[in-house]
């Protein structure tokens, strides 16, 4: 995120108003370890830093490692819940989240930080994730059954439309639901999940592209049989990387190899670690599969009324 | 009776020009491009005629679907060259007459061409008394809501839809608590049928009664209620705010009314109106989606096969969907 001379401002006045220099250190030393605000101004050790001096150093240094929008959020939760059992009042904190809103970000009550606001813009990181740290997310992974035959059988127009109209549906429900879109081959792709219920979320949004996917054979498909796909969802710690293709992960792996080798056409596989995290309404809406070769795995797949 | 004949081909357009010279049938041309654009403002009993001479596999597939997908709808193919092999598979998709090319060179007759027409009824309009169990003189109210003026009767599609079980929700919530579970749901309603241009007209204590405008050849409103049914599990799971399933049942139905904008609605009476109220209240059980035969006429082909017929109410054919498991 850009900052702005009145953002920068704005916070460096809140911390000015509102609290002491140790104070200042205690917060920026949560996210810069070891910091030094004497060695950073370039006080000497014997001299105490003047309230204003330090407050504009810890904004700048925080500006300059990118911390701004984590720092922020720590003000703005101090301000609404407060820091370790004591309330503080944090002036321009309604001036703070109006310019920080503007850039396009907003704050999510849930997991005490700002993320990007979906309607502005939408990133792989969802503005906040920090390269080569580790997070838990929960993936979803789709593949379109037989690629290779169809890719033989028709011409290459219907199958750009068709898989064009497969990655619409992907998207739409996916975003709805805060996942984001790290990778899409021809034949298929991957989908994260962060933030918010990410298990039921990804879990749901599985469910939901199996339904429009659905609709779409009976009313608009363009080949002569119905589109098929396998999804997949499984969740656990993986390392971020801007370009996500990079990423090397067992969960990835685990999440792939469970729609590959555990999944049967338009059904849904959700991994026992998932299902555990899962509405019980949610649950009931699964059913289990044969047990694998070393997990529980449950299904869900659209099934009507004789 | 309209006849619009996409071809560019000079034998196609020389047989129905002469058609149209001695009969009194009024044929007009247009290019097979402009098909997707034609099919738009058609007149609801008119007759398509599709040459395919100059067309691919692809194309030809994609034509077809065009065609039988525009619900009530009747069209007929061309074939100068004799391409097509399985004649019969056209009729089966919704086709009523096929041309080719030995009687594109015999000629076409007026004679034809009516019987082509009356070989699949059209789901345009019937006229008929008002009342039960009768079919309605369609007033079509349009594809939106431009045309529509209050104070005017016009045809629409209704839509009734309640909340199922309010005696146990009300236990469950109490009085005062059952509003916030509502409110999603309602927003759930507004935001499912504007796709298909609905509004609701009416709020019932724990539903609306919607419109939908009507055409008179296609009702996108059994698409919209088709993706509630679908999607009530997901809808309970995600926004209800219910923490248990929510269960809604829902009616659609083709009627006439004199359209009074919303609010303005207590003095009105309606046939229409009093049997989407009588069959969402006495007849429709508790997680179901019904349709009566006036709706069901303009039902996506591709999804006739899950209504199954439900009983008849008050002279009409009601029709349930198939629920999702």
């Amino acid at each position: 995120m850009r900052i702005n001379v009145r953002l920068r401002d704005l916070l460096t006045q809140a911390l000015v108003e509102s609290m002491s220099v140790d104070m200042m250190v205690m917060l920026v030393q949560r996210f810069i370890p070891y910091y030094n605000l004497q060695e950073r101004t370039g006080f000497p050790e014997n001299m105490s830093v003047p309230n204003r001096d330090a407050a504009r150093q810890i904004i700048s240094d925080i500006r300059d490692n990118r911390l701004v929008l984590q720092f922020a959020a720590l003000l703005v939760v101090m301000h609404t819940e407060g820091l370790m059992g004591r309330r503080y009042v944090i002036p321009h904190m309604r001036e703070i989240m109006a310019e920080i809103h503007g850039a396009g970000f907003v704050f999510d009550r849930e997991f005490h930080t700002f993320v990007e606001d979906s309607r502005i813009r939408r990133t792989r990181n969802w503005g906040i994730l920090v390269e080569g740290q580790e997070y838990v997310f929960t993936f979803l992974s789709l593949d379109i059954v037989g690629n290779t035959a169809l890719v033989r059988e028709y011409p290459e127009e219907t199958i750009k439309a068709t898989y064009g109209d497969l990655r619409g549906i992907v998207q739409r429900s996916i975003e709805r639901r805060e996942g984001r879109l790290w990778n899409w081959e021809g034949d298929g792709g991957l989908v994260a999940f962060y933030f918010a219920k990410k298990f039921n979320a990804a879990t749901l949004s599985a469910i939901d592209i199996l339904h429009d996917l659905f609709l779409y054979n009976r009313l608009e498909c363009r080949l002569k049989s119905p589109l098929c796909v396998r999804l997949a969802v499984h969740g656990g710690p993986c390392e971020f990387r801007h370009n996500t293709e990079d990423i090397v992960s067992d969960t990835i792996n685990r999440t792939l190899e469970i729609e590959a080798e555990h999944t049967r056409p338009n059904t849904v596989t959700v991994s026992n670690v998932v299902y555990l995290a899962l509405d019980p309404l949610l649950q009931e809406m699964l059913y289990p599969l044969p047990a694998s070769d070393r997990s529980i795995l449950h299904g869900y797949e659209l099934r009507w009324e004789e | 009776m309209e006849i619009i004949v996409f071809s560019e081909t000079r034998s196609v357009i020389e047989a129905f020009s002469g058609l149209s010279r001695k009969g009194k049938c009024d044929v007009s041309f247009m290019k097979i491009g402009e098909l997707r654009k034609g099919l738009g403002g058609l007149a609801p009993d008119s007759l398509v005629y599709l040459d395919i001479s100059r067309m691919d596999d692809v194309a030809l597939r994609k034509a077809l679907r065009m065609l039988s997908g525009n619900n009530g709808l009747r069209y007929a193919v061309i074939d100068p060259k004799n391409a097509i092999r399985d004649a019969g598979a056209l009729f089966h998709g919704g086709a009523c007459d096929y041309v080719c090319r030995e009687t594109l060179r015999d000629g076409l007759t007026e004679k034809r061409v009516r019987r082509a027409a009356g070989f699949r009824k059209s789901d345009a309009p019937e006229t008929g008394p008002e009342g039960a169990g009768s079919r309605t003189t369609y007033k079509p109210s349009g594809r939106d809501w431009k045309e529509i003026r209050p104070g005017q009767e016009y045809t629409f599609c209704f839509m009734f839809i309640e909340l199922d079980n309010l005696k146990e929700s009300k236990k469950v919530f109490g009085d005062a608590n059952l509003s916030n579970p509502i409110e999603p749901f309602l927003r759930h309603v507004e935001r499912s049928i504007s796709p298909a241009g609905g509004r609701v007209w009416m709020w019932t204590d724990y539903g609306a009664i919607v419109l939908f405008p009507f055409d008179g050849r296609r009702c996108e409103a059994v698409l919209s209620c088709f993706k509630m049914i679908l999607g009530r599990k997901v809808f309970s799971i995600e926004e209800s705010g219910f923490n248990a399933m929510v269960s809604y049942r829902i009616v659609l139905h083709i009627g006439n009314t004199v359209y009074r904008v919303k609010g303005e609605t207590g003095m009105l009476v309606a046939d229409s109106l009093n049997s989407i109220f009588h069959l969402g209240q006495k007849f429709a059980r508790p997680g179901n989606f019904y349709l009566t035969d006036e709706v069901f006429a303009f039902t996506p082909s591709a999804l006739r096969d899950f209504f199954v017929p439900a009983g008849g109410y008050e002279g009409r054919e009601i029709l349930r969907m198939r629920l999702p498991l």
